[in-house]
């Protein structure tokens, strides 16, 4: 153990770690907004954000997604859409738009006891298997109407958004 | 003696590892508390991460700290994000004052949305709670009035 102080040379690595806990962070913030408990999220925390932050890194992450099912069948999708750019990366900025998503995840009332979820990634071609992370089909989206929350942050060469599709 | 330790977040360090640093300071600091239980810390710190991700991943360590109180020390646990968060001086040795300590506690800040979340985790271990962190100056208060019979009452009324 030690005093320390970082460099502020800034990597993909940053912008990787930095998005990828923004988006779990704030799925986590949406399922308990929901009324549902995110204790799945939170014990599956580290299989998440590896594989989050190493497609990000990677630039193969498209899209994470959680995906609501409620008792009755219904279905309610959050997206969190992840847009790389070019260019100097150096001089971007980190900035999360916290309170802004959290007011507008207070516009959801929260969904029936018994509603189950689940974490979805969707790719830009290859991208590095990661462990706990299986195949399988995005849930059907016919009929759901989708609400844009706008940016939620940005990192150097790459932007998060989030959608509520419901 | 009221501390305050800062610790790099994202995107300095995952939430994972923030929480695994934080939990490594904490322990080590307990660990110079020989009547505490090295066990008693370790089950607290795991029952604890859950809520730890969830309040250092939603940025809520920013303002809102997680408190360590053992013995006579209170310690403020707080993190830092974004561009600040990689240039960011930080303390990292064990907690100085905490080896006379026979009990802890950890106070978890339970934010909305996450209140109910939290309180749940917190139930799960007895050096765990929701309620609110004393502050120094109250402990201090109320040591001074045990000895001298000051009445606190009065007191509040004169602050």
């Amino acid at each position: 153990m030690s005093t320390s102080t970082a460099t502020s040379a800034y990597t993909s690595t940053h912008t990787a770690t930095y998005l990828a806990d923004i988006i779990l962070g704030t799925l986590t913030e949406a399922i308990g907004q929901l009324g549902l408990n995110p204790s799945e999220i939170t014990r599956d925390w580290a299989t998440s954000e590896a594989g989050i932050a190493q497609w990000i890194k990677e630039r193969s992450l498209r899209q994470v997604s959680i995906e609501f099912t409620l008792p009755s069948g219904r279905t309610m999708v959050i997206d969190f859409n992840v847009e790389y750019s070019t260019g100097d990366s150096q001089t971007a900025a980190f900035s999360a738009s916290k309170a802004r998503i959290s007011r507008f995840l207070t516009k959801y009332s929260a969904l029936p006891s018994g509603t189950t979820y689940r974490l979805v990634a969707n790719y830009n071609g290859y991208h590095t298997p990661m462990p706990g992370w299986g195949s399988t089909h995005a849930v059907k989206r016919t009929g759901l109407q989708t609400n844009s929350a706008g940016t939620l942050a940005t990192a150097p060469g790459a932007t998060a958004q989030m959608n509520i599709s419901d | 003696m009221r501390r305050i330790r800062t610790f790099n977040a994202a995107p300095a360090r995952s939430a994972s590892a923030t929480v695994d640093t934080v939990c490594e300071v904490v322990a080590t600091s307990l660990a110079a508390a020989s009547a505490t239980s090295t066990s008693a810390v370790n089950n607290t710190l795991a029952a604890a991460r859950p809520a730890l991700l969830m309040l250092v991943s939603g940025r809520h360590l920013k303002t809102n700290p997680v408190v360590l109180v053992a013995g006579d020390t209170i310690c403020e646990i707080y993190c830092r994000y974004d561009a600040e968060a990689v240039s960011g001086e930080e303390n990292l040795n064990a907690v100085p004052g905490m080896s006379k300590a026979d009990t802890f506690t950890l106070y978890l800040p339970a934010p909305a949305p996450l209140t109910s979340a939290i309180e749940d985790i917190a139930t799960s271990d007895p050096h765990l709670t929701t309620d609110p962190a004393p502050s120094e100056v109250k402990s201090a208060v109320a040591s001074a009035a045990a000895g001298t019979g000051l009445d606190l009452d009065a007191l509040k009324d004169l602050l």
